[in-house]
This record gives structure tokens, C-alpha cells and sequence, in this order.
């Protein structure tokens, strides 16, 4: 790469904000590869603590079992890039408020777990913010079927999926194939940020 | 006279339903995500929402896991 165009990329991704909903193994991930990547801001929303099991496959370590994932990420966050300016809301989305933490970023990243919740964030999202990208994962649970792992564009509707994958509450989740969806995700919001960047 | 589904060609049904063309489909997932010409549809306007012909659908089917 030029050197003029990484300094392209810098400044573009410094000025730019990524907010993620949901911070297991698809958010956690998501947050700690835009961080190293040198996004400038994150606005991260989970309610939840985290547990031994989730160290399977989300970023975060033993020491960080019973904190709140907001706290225990923006520490990762600030050891992997303590220049990214990070926001951090414990709170559970509620139907009717899911898109209030969200209004001024500009790229939405959906990692929530329950399918119910996903569908609902998606549809609440498309509803009060349609200009906004939002970024959906589903199907990340299981062994098999990395191959069948692709990407889907609909508008701002950003679609990395297993379709043929199991639910989460019939095969394990395990950090290798989560992880790439997250990566992926990531990975799709650069793309967005640059598009029109002369930077490949 | 026909609509598309996920970029499959499939046959309009004057009158039909979201709920009814799921069914005509034999789709068994529970929990999707339906946009209509780029829109959006709320599950709750499935049972009433009319395709019209030339529609184009597309159905995104949503796994628990995140």
C-alpha cells in the first residue's frame, strides 16, 4: 500500500464511529479488530456479566469473570488501542428504544444472540434509522460448514450468514467459526467507511 | 405475471399474503426478516401484507447465536 493511502485510511477511520450491539463472541470481537484497526470511536451496549463459559470464544479473559462486559471490553479495547475513544451503555435494548444508543453513529453492528432479538433489532433499525448500515451475523453456531459462510447485501442490510447452520441452543459456539463472522463484520464496516478510497 | 424470492423466479398468486406465501414455500424457519421492495415489513403485517406483482422479496432466516 502507499503511503498516501494509509494515511487516507487513518484519517478516514479515525473520524468514523462504530456502534455494536451485543458483546459476546460476534461484538467482542468486532470491537477488539475495528480497535486495532484504528477506528476512532465505539459505542458498545450489552447488559450482561461475564461468565466462565463465554471465554470459549468471546474477548475477554479469566481474570474478567463477574465484571460487566461494557468494563471488562473497554479494558481490552484500551490495551490493544488506548487511543480509541470508546462509549460504553450497560443496558438491556428494549423494543421501541433499540435504536436510541445508536442515532449518531455511522454503522450499526447487530451481535445479539436470540434470533427474536436480532429480527427485532433489525426490523426497529430498518424502521427509525434506514440510512444507517447495519450489519446482521446468523448462524454462527456449530463445527461445520465454514464453506457455507457468505455474505448477503440488501440496501444498508449487510448479511454475513450460515444459513444451513444449528442454533446456538442445539451445537456449541465455539471462538474459530465466531470469530470470523465478527472479522467479517469488521471487515464490512471498513469496506463501507473507505468506499470511494483509492486504498487497495 | 410473477415475483421474486431471494432472486428466485417464482409464480405471483393474486392476492396473497407474506404468511401465505411462506407457506406455499414450505419455509420452516421461525424467526426471518422479510424486505419488500427494499423495505422492511413488520412480522405482525405478515398475515395481512398482499404481494403485488412483479414484487421482488427477500427473506433473510435469522439462527440464535451471537
Amino acid at each position: 500500500m502507499k503511503e498516501l493511502d494509509i494515511g487516507i485510511v487513518k484519517a478516514k477511520l479515525k473520524e468514523a464511529t462504530i456502534g455494536i450491539a451485543g458483546l459476546g463472541g460476534l461484538g467482542s470481537n468486532v470491537a477488539i479488530a475495528l480497535a486495532r484497526a484504528g477506528i476512532g470511536r465505539l459505542v458498545i451496549v450489552d447488559f450482561d456479566s461475564v461468565e466462565k463459559s463465554n471465554l470459549s470464544r468471546q474477548a475477554y479473559t479469566v481474570d474478567q469473570v463477574g465484571m460487566r462486559k461494557t468494563e471488562a471490553l473497554m479494558q481490552n479495547i484500551s490495551k490493544a488501542n488506548p487511543a480509541v475513544d470508546v462509549t460504553a451503555m450497560h443496558l438491556k435494548l428494549e423494543p421501541g428504544a433499540m435504536d436510541a444508543p445508536f442515532v449518531s453513529v455511522d454503522i450499526i453492528i447487530e451481535a445479539l444472540d436470540n434470533a427474536e432479538t436480532k429480527a427485532m433489532f433489525i426490523e426497529e433499525i430498518s424502521d427509525k434509522l434506514p440510512n444507517k448500515p447495519i450489519i446482521v451475523a446468523s448462524g454462527v453456531a456449530g463445527i461445520r460448514g465454514t464453506e457455507r459462510i457468505q455474505m448477503r447485501r440488501s440496501g444498508n442490510l449487510y448479511l454475513v450468514q450460515d444459513e444451513k447452520a444449528p442454533s446456538c441452543y442445539d451445537a456449541a459456539v465455539l471462538a474459530p467459526k465466531v470469530g470470523i463472522f465478527a472479522y467479517w463484520q469488521a471487515s464490512l464496516a471498513l469496506e463501507i467507511l473507505l468506499e470511494g478510497a483509492d486504498v487497495d | 405475471m410473477s415475483i421474486k424470492v431471494n432472486s428466485n423466479k417464482v409464480d405471483w398468486v393474486e392476492g396473497e399474503t407474506i404468511t401465505e406465501l411462506l407457506r406455499r414455500m414450505n419455509y420452516v424457519y421461525p424467526m426471518l426478516v422479510i424486505k419488500m421492495d427494499g423495505v422492511v415489513i413488520p412480522r405482525a403485517q405478515y398475515p395481512e401484507k398482499r404481494i403485488p406483482d412483479n414484487c421482488t422479496l427477500e427473506i433473510i432466516h435469522l439462527e440464535s447465536g451471537g
